[in-house]
């Protein structure tokens, strides 16, 4: 084989590539998953500072105060009323997305034939999850949880619930989001061994936002970072010099 | 054995590689991805849709255009019957080297 040949060859194989590099791209396009974790952050800070503040003023007599808080709190209500509509905060997250990929564009994968057949699934294991929040809630709010013990007791059915996501929507979402629920059982399990990872006091809502939304957002910019590498592995291998020779 | 020369052009042969791996991609991801121009990009996509090889659709994202392209199943099979063409000719090709050799 000459020189010629072996680049041709070479060209070749990196051509049969483009199809692995293009899915990955597409699996780990996180930003509307981190953009959408962004507007939960911000909804809850929204309803989290308000409620506080405006506990401190009422128990404080301050009344100007108090109903300050309670208009903000009503704004942030109607903003998370806004955004729970899919069809409102959906169109959203896929503005301020299109703005952040700018002149990059847009892939998509098929979502998985299961999907649309057995729809009652995602319908039932949504329900499940949701009677474990709000019993795990109610159980903690009556005493029957240690407030301490309230990440692991939510692991027992978050992690499962986030494992099925990943695996129910596979191939459109990447395997890198696997990493949310492990992140997650690992947190418990250093909770349960007494390992101090926990925050006290005033900070103690902490001990559920971090390991639910922190490590989310951790596992979106993963994706992001891997979704840099494999559009740069797909631009080389699709990379065409307008005006060369024919033949691939 | 001839290669489909609506496939073997380099330039289709990557927006059909492309869209092999995904469901749907736009006008824009084509263009930055492979570093053609917006006429030589229309001008293949347009032969490719002509063969039936890509569907094109065309919709508005409130008013800006955004056209999207999908591989067909047309396009599929071509496109595997290219890569199976391509390896029996270099297969051929070695065979020949070999004993020339």
């Amino acid at each position: 084989m000459n020189a010629g040949q072996n680049q041709k060859s070479t060209d070749a194989e990196k051509l049969r590539e483009i199809p692995k590099w293009v899915r990955r791209y597409t699996q780990n396009r996180t930003i509307p998953f981190l953009v959408s974790m962004v507007i939960f952050l911000l909804l809850f800070t929204a309803i989290g500072v308000p409620s506080y503040l405006g506990g401190i003023a009422y128990l404080a007599g301050n009344m100007l105060a108090f109903w300050i808080c309670i208009f903000f709190l009503v704004i942030a209500c109607v903003a998370v009323f806004f955004f729970s509509v899919p069809k409102r905060g959906g169109k959203l997250i896929e503005k301020i997305s299109r703005r952040l990929y700018g002149d990059e564009g847009v892939t998509t994968l098929p979502p998985p034939a299961r999907i649309k057949k057995h729809h009652w699934v995602g319908l039932v294991v949504g329900l499940v999850f949701a009677s474990c929040v709000v019993g795990s809630v109610l159980l903690g709010i009556r005493g029957f949880i240690p407030i301490e013990y309230m990440q692991p007791v939510s692991a027992l059915y978050v992690v499962p619930f986030l494992v099925f996501l990943v695996v129910w929507q596979r191939p459109v979402v990447s395997l890198l989001s696997l990493l949310w629920p492990i992140l997650y059982a690992l947190h418990a399990v250093l909770v349960v061994m007494g390992v101090p990872i926990q925050f006290g006091g005033r900070l103690d809502f902490l001990n559920m936002l971090i390991p639910t939304a922190g490590y989310g957002i951790l596992c979106g910019l993963l994706g992001h970072v891997y979704s840099r590498y494999a559009l740069k592995k797909l631009r080389e291998a699709a990379h065409f010099k307008e005006g060369a020779a024919d033949g691939a | 054995m001839e290669l489909d020369r609506i496939v073997h052009e380099p330039a289709r042969l990557r927006i059909m590689m492309v869209l092999s791996g995904i469901d749907e991609a736009d006008f824009n991801f084509l263009l930055t991805t492979l570093s053609l121009s917006k006429g030589n990009l229309s001008r293949h996509t347009e032969k490719l849709e002509l063969a039936g090889y890509v569907k094109v659709n065309k919709i508005f994202k409130g008013r800006i255009p955004n056209t999207t392209f999908q591989l067909t199943k047309k396009g599929s099979k071509a496109l595997t019957q290219y890569w199976e063409g391509l390896d029996v000719l270099r297969r051929t090709g070695r065979n020949i080297a070999s004993l020339k050799g």
